[in-house]
């Protein structure tokens, strides 16, 4: 009876967050906007067929000004823009998600480990976090990606390493401020386990800055897969993405814009998405806007 | 802040030491001798195990060598001192660009609250945190150097040639700043302090920006140091857009050439910069702010300081 009262008042207060997200515009419209962006990219290879659109090389075609047949025109190299976009949107958002994914489970191991049990633990963790946070992210992750072959798994690894001491820090913070609910005390009098403290007790009951976090940890990270792009060592050429699509744009910037605004105001939108969402989460879980 | 530099360097040195790439190959060419790649690996001393190499190297950093450039030969030092001037001239101008706008825009965000001006400001701030770098560059110079040419859209050692990358450096970082100074202005305008300046007759325009100014600017300057590392890491993509050749620019062309201590040397040194600002940032709030001056001077008996 008792777990079925939980999961019912769980439920229940994730509804209450939807409402509240709900009635703010701005986060709706940006949570139909990012919708769109991940049906687009789901549903390219309905229109296009991704080697021959999108890889391969039409000389013929190069730097055609939008039209009606390559509505965002074509590129330097004769491949349609509308179609690389789309596409380039699958390597941004998987590297967005899986490096973010990756840093949150780390930083959370570390984060939950690190303000349960306090002490010399937590200091040594504490302290290897202040290390990586004096390293720009950015930095990081291109030294690391010079180790290893470009590709989309090592980028998600590199991106992911360099956010893993935000997330721990993040999730300590949130820990800290529920360890000492009288709950915890009673999971622990009744001899729970601490992993299951941890798991179920702590971590479900702080999980709202979590959230919030990785929504804007996406958005962050998608924009530093663009960058690592632009600075070729991300993503590579042939396969699109906004990053490597603007830098092989840069030579031929001067009277052909439509190369430059496509990608970038694709990533502006997608990037922006997330932040709105994750502005939006906040307000929806505050709690002093309850009632 | 000394153990956390140590750290760093081992950090990139361990990365580097693992990254493939042999320097013995780079140096000498293909058709090398075996005698001559073996005498030539002993000579740069990558025969030794890890520890000792490491230990070698900081050693020689304290007494500033930076090591041989593998792909030139020459000490890293000379290049990275050719670098430095650039890399660091754009973030301290970048800093102080976005700190100079955006303190304003936040506070007249927050005293024309729920304004034209405040949702505009919001969606100037949401653009500059969205936005890459790198894409903002690119647009200033289509803009500005391209259609109206009115600035250089490269790097010439000119003043004018800084300007766009300083705004363009700005700009991200005036995004979180300008969101800052919005709500710590709110959060001041609505204590008590100011409330009670405004009984006591002080005029509207004192008790805005006299009173309650002075003290809801100190979180943005936390938040502007704080993001300093990020601004020196996008340095990077906007050395590449301007073609300048700073730090940055050095590090990306050295990590292609496989030429490990200059990139060492590149990380090294950005860290250090990192760690040097925010141990100004932390300085400049005691100068600013009395109380937390006060807390060192009574021996830190509260306990913790608030602000971190």
């Amino acid at each position: 009876m008792a777990k079925e009262r939980t999961s019912k008042k769980k439920e229940s207060q994730a509804r209450q967050i939807w409402k509240r997200f709900r009635k703010n515009k701005i986060a709706m419209a940006a949570l139909i906007v990012l919708g769109i962006i991940i049906l687009a990219a789901c549903s390219a290879d309905l229109f296009w067929d991704y080697q021959k659109d999108a890889c391969n090389i039409h000389v013929p075609q190069r730097l055609q000004k939008p039209s009606a047949e390559h509505w965002l025109g074509t590129d330097e190299l004769g491949r349609d823009m509308l179609c690389r976009i789309v596409y380039g949107a699958r390597a941004s958002l998987t590297v967005g998600l899986a490096a973010t994914t990756f840093a949150l489970i780390i930083g959370g191991i570390l984060g939950s480990i690190s303000g349960y049990y306090g002490g010399k633990l937590d200091n040594v963790i504490m302290r290897c976090t202040d290390v990586l946070l004096a390293i720009p992210g950015l930095l990081l992750a291109i030294a690391i990606m010079s180790a290893f072959k470009p590709n989309v798994f090592y980028i998600s690894l590199a991106l992911g390493i360099s956010y893993i001491s935000k997330f721990t820090r993040i999730v300590r913070s949130a820990v800290l401020t529920v360890r000492e609910q009288e709950y915890i005390e009673a999971a622990k009098a009744i001899g729970a386990k601490d992993h299951v403290i941890i798991l179920k007790h702590l971590l479900m009951n702080c999980m709202a800055p979590i959230f919030v976090q990785y929504a804007l940890a996406i958005g962050s990270r998608i924009l530093s897969v663009s960058t690592l792009s632009y600075i070729g060592m991300g993503i590579q050429s042939p396969t699109p993405d906004w990053g490597n699509m603007l830098s092989g744009a840069r030579a031929y910037i001067r009277g052909n814009s439509y190369l430059v605004l496509g990608p970038g105001i694709a990533l502006l939108l997608t990037i922006s998405a997330f932040n709105l969402i994750g502005d939006g989460l906040r307000d929806a879980m505050d709690p002093r806007l309850k009632k | 802040m000394i153990p956390v530099t140590v750290a760093v360097i081992f950090i990139v040195y361990l990365i580097m030491y693992l990254t493939p790439g042999d320097p013995v190959a780079l140096l000498l060419g293909a058709d090398a001798t075996p005698e001559l790649i073996a005498e030539t690996r002993q000579k740069l001393g990558i025969t030794d195990p890890f520890f000792v190499q490491f230990a070698r190297y900081v050693w020689n950093l304290m007494r500033g060598d930076f090591g041989m450039s593998w792909y030139t030969g020459n000490p890293v030092s000379e290049r990275l001192f050719a670098a430095i001037p650039y890399t660091v001239t754009l973030s301290l101008l970048g800093m102080l660009v976005a700190l100079i706008i955006s303190v304003p825009l936040g506070v007249i965000a927050a005293v024309r609250r729920n304004t034209v001006w405040d949702y505009s400001i919001s969606v100037f701030a949401m653009i500059g945190v969205s936005a890459p770098t790198f894409w903002v560059g690119t647009m200033l110079i289509l803009l500005f150097a391209l259609e109206w040419k009115m600035l250089p859209s490269a790097f010439n050692n000119q003043w004018t040639s800084f300007i766009l990358p300083t705004i363009t450096q700005g700009f991200n970082m005036l995004a979180s700043v300008v969101r800052t100074q919005r709500s710590s202005m709110l959060e001041v305008l609505s204590s008590d302090y100011v409330r009670t300046a405004r009984a006591k007759g002080v005029s509207h325009f004192s008790a805005t920006y006299k009173h309650a100014l002075r003290n809801a600017v100190l979180p943005s300057i936390t938040v502007a140091g704080l993001n300093f590392g990020q601004l020196v890491g996008g340095s990077v993509a906007i050395e590449t857009v301007f073609a300048i050749p700073g730090v940055g620019r050095l590090m990306i062309d050295n990590i292609k050439l496989h030429d490990t201590p200059t990139v060492i040397g590149c990380m090294v040194f950005v860290s250090v910069m990192v760690s040097i600002i925010n141990l100004l940032v932390d300085i400049l709030y005691g100068l600013i702010d009395p109380r937390i001056k006060a807390q060192y001077v009574k021996g830190n008996k509260n306990g913790k300081r608030k602000n971190k």
